[in-house]
């Protein structure tokens, strides 16, 4: 989903780019390279939204959910590849700059990006506690919801919202990658450390910062490695990658061993039980004689 | 040959070319789309079309030891290709059972992980080539007659396949238990689809870029579920379908670029016909439904 959605938020960062390249130039081109940041990013969770609307309403349709999402991602892609290709003879820098959203810049990242970030989680974060219970049922069972009138449409709009928004700002930073390898993997490491969804939404938290402070440090260190021995000039692991790559292997290496859960964990320890009884009965028959 | 597109003006030669290989490609992937449909594989097969740029990074760093070979530089990219395509569905059905994941989480960590790795191989090894971005997108205007060769081979290839073990592809699309239980490889046929479906993006990707034909393989196929339900159909249909919108795609295109001055890609006009396709075709099932229940009211 988080790449579905990320996919579906090209067409919007090409058609804002080509509103600001036709529409009031001289109010909006002159200045603050974030007002164009922020017209782009826009622009790129409404298209964002309308993908995951497409969606709702194909599964209401009974479309299978990876085809819709599928066809969503690939049909929005080409949507943004038909623009592209008119917005790269139009205008050239408007281009490049939105090509960047694509990978990601996170060396361009500035002080306010990351409290624009802050910003996000503490809405996200109010609206998930004031909407708890809401979340909670709709998400699993939506009969159960509407029968205890607990479904809101609004609400569920207002989540589709946030996580497009979400998703857009992700792309900013890390690029589509970083997207889907963070909607995935701290949510497959939270289910495994957590007993209850607070829990888990907690885990997950907490791996995810990890991922992104990892990430970093591992492209940071490769690139640093890299010149040591003599490549010039090149990005080893590029941050986007970077993350992904660590936030795969966390959340496998969580789904193996975390204590009690972990898959390898419960092979060693049912092993390790096996042999323990063995050696009692063993014991107590040495006993018995 | 030749001699045609010696005395053709060379926009109706480059338009020819330019149609014969989208509609070979619609065709293409509208016979190896519906069973992607039915199967619920198309994000794997989306995750396959991100992983394989590893592959090609491979291929290319591989390409002066195969040289020496004498194994053709295009086989090189497929056989590499094709090896991660494996390897990406092997991860993911581990993940599913050995870890225990659902569908899409393994889908999409087996993604992003192996396309970090491409990612890494391709700035470490390529660092200023703009390999990523001719893979997205491809360029559709600017092909030659020679890129319709391994088009028509993968159209060979594919229908002699999907013709040849049609029966297996339909019993172990809807029922696998009873596939298993008779003996069928299911696995085995698994893994032969998902060749199939690199090899039909490889040789698409030069036109309309890897990821454009996801579009390809689930469009036509989608739009011919609205028309019908049994699978010989819909594979002509989707055949239909995919080579209609590959034909105004490309009239649109010359019209757009000769009346009024607008290059547009192709490729991007052909996934936008297809999508307004669907849209049509969906809004008519819905006048239908209401029609429906006018009438049962």
């Amino acid at each position: 989903m988080g790449e579905t959605l990320s996919h579906a938020s090209y067409p919007g960062l090409m058609l804002s780019a080509l509103f600001l390249a036709y529409g009031p130039r001289n109010a909006i081109l002159g200045p603050h390279r974030l007002i164009i940041d922020a017209v782009i990013l826009f622009g790129a969770l409404l298209t964002s939204s309308l993908g995951l609307y497409l969606y709702s309403r194909m599964r209401q349709w009974r479309i299978y959910s990876d085809a819709a999402l599928g066809w969503i991602l690939a049909s929005f892609l080409g949507i943004g590849v038909l623009i592209a290709s008119r917005l790269q003879f139009a205008a050239p820098t408007l281009y490049q700059r939105v090509q960047t959203f694509l990978y990601g810049q996170a060396s361009t990242l500035a002080w306010v990006h990351v409290q624009l970030f802050f910003i996000l989680f503490l809405v996200i974060i109010i609206s998930f506690w004031l909407g708890y219970r809401l979340l909670l049922s709709t998400h699993f069972d939506r009969e159960f919801a509407k029968a205890n009138d607990l479904y809101r449409p609004l609400f569920q709009a207002w989540i589709h919202i946030l996580t497009s928004s979400l998703v857009v700002t992700g792309i900013r930073a890390g690029g589509v990658l970083v997207m889907a390898a963070l909607l995935v993997a701290p949510a497959v490491a939270g289910r495994t450390m957590a007993n209850s969804m607070a829990q888990m939404g907690f885990w997950a938290l907490i791996v995810g910062a990890l991922c992104g402070l990892l990430g970093n440090i591992l492209s940071m260190e490769l690139e640093t490695w890299a010149h040591s021995i003599g490549f010039e000039g090149v990005t080893l692991l590029p941050t986007g990658p970077a993350i992904a790559l660590v936030a795969c292997t966390l959340a496998v290496a969580i789904r193996l061993f975390w204590p009690n859960r972990g898959i390898a964990y419960k092979l060693i320890s049912q092993r390790a039980q096996k042999k323990m009884l063995l050696k009692m009965l063993q014991r107590q028959q040495v006993h018995e004689q | 040959m030749s001699w045609l597109m010696a005395h053709l003006p060379s926009y109706l030669v480059q338009d020819a070319v330019q149609l014969a290989i989208l509609v070979l490609l619609s065709l293409n992937c509208a016979l190896v789309g519906p069973f992607l449909l039915l199967r619920h594989q198309t994000m794997l097969a989306n995750s396959i079309s991100h992983t394989v740029l590893l592959g090609i990074a491979a291929a290319f760093l591989l390409e002066s030891i195969a040289a020496n070979w004498g194994i053709d530089k295009f086989i090189c990219v497929i056989a590499c290709s094709a090896l991660v395509a494996w390897l990406t569905t092997f991860a993911t059905q581990k993940a599913q059972d050995f870890l225990q994941l659902q569908e899409d989480a393994s889908v999409g960590m087996v993604f992003s992980g192996l396309f970090a790795l491409g990612i890494m191989a391709v700035s470490a090894c390529f660092p200023h080539s703009h390999v990523g971005l001719e893979i997205i997108m491809g360029n559709a205007d600017s092909l030659a007659v020679d890129d319709v060769y391994p088009l028509i081979w993968s159209f060979l290839i594919n229908s002699l396949l999907v013709i040849g073990l049609f029966k297996e592809y339909k019993l172990t699309t809807f029922d696998r238990s009873l596939a298993n239980s008779m003996g069928f490889e299911v696995q085995k046929i698994d893994y032969l689809l998902m060749t199939q479906v690199t090899l039909t993006m490889m040789v698409g990707f030069r036109a309309v870029g890897s990821f454009l034909v996801l579009s390809f393989l689930i469009g036509p196929a989608l739009c011919a579920r609205f028309v019908t339900h049994k699978l010989k159909s819909l594979i002509w249909v989707a055949c239909g379908f995919g080579a209609s919108s590959a034909l105004i795609a490309c009239l649109l295109a010359r019209m757009l670029l000769q009346s009024c001055r607008l290059p547009l890609s192709t490729a991007g006009l052909s996934s936008s016909v297809l999508f307004a396709l669907f849209l049509i075709l969906w809004v008519y099932k819905m006048g239908e439904q209401r029609r429906k229940q006018r009438n049962w009211m």
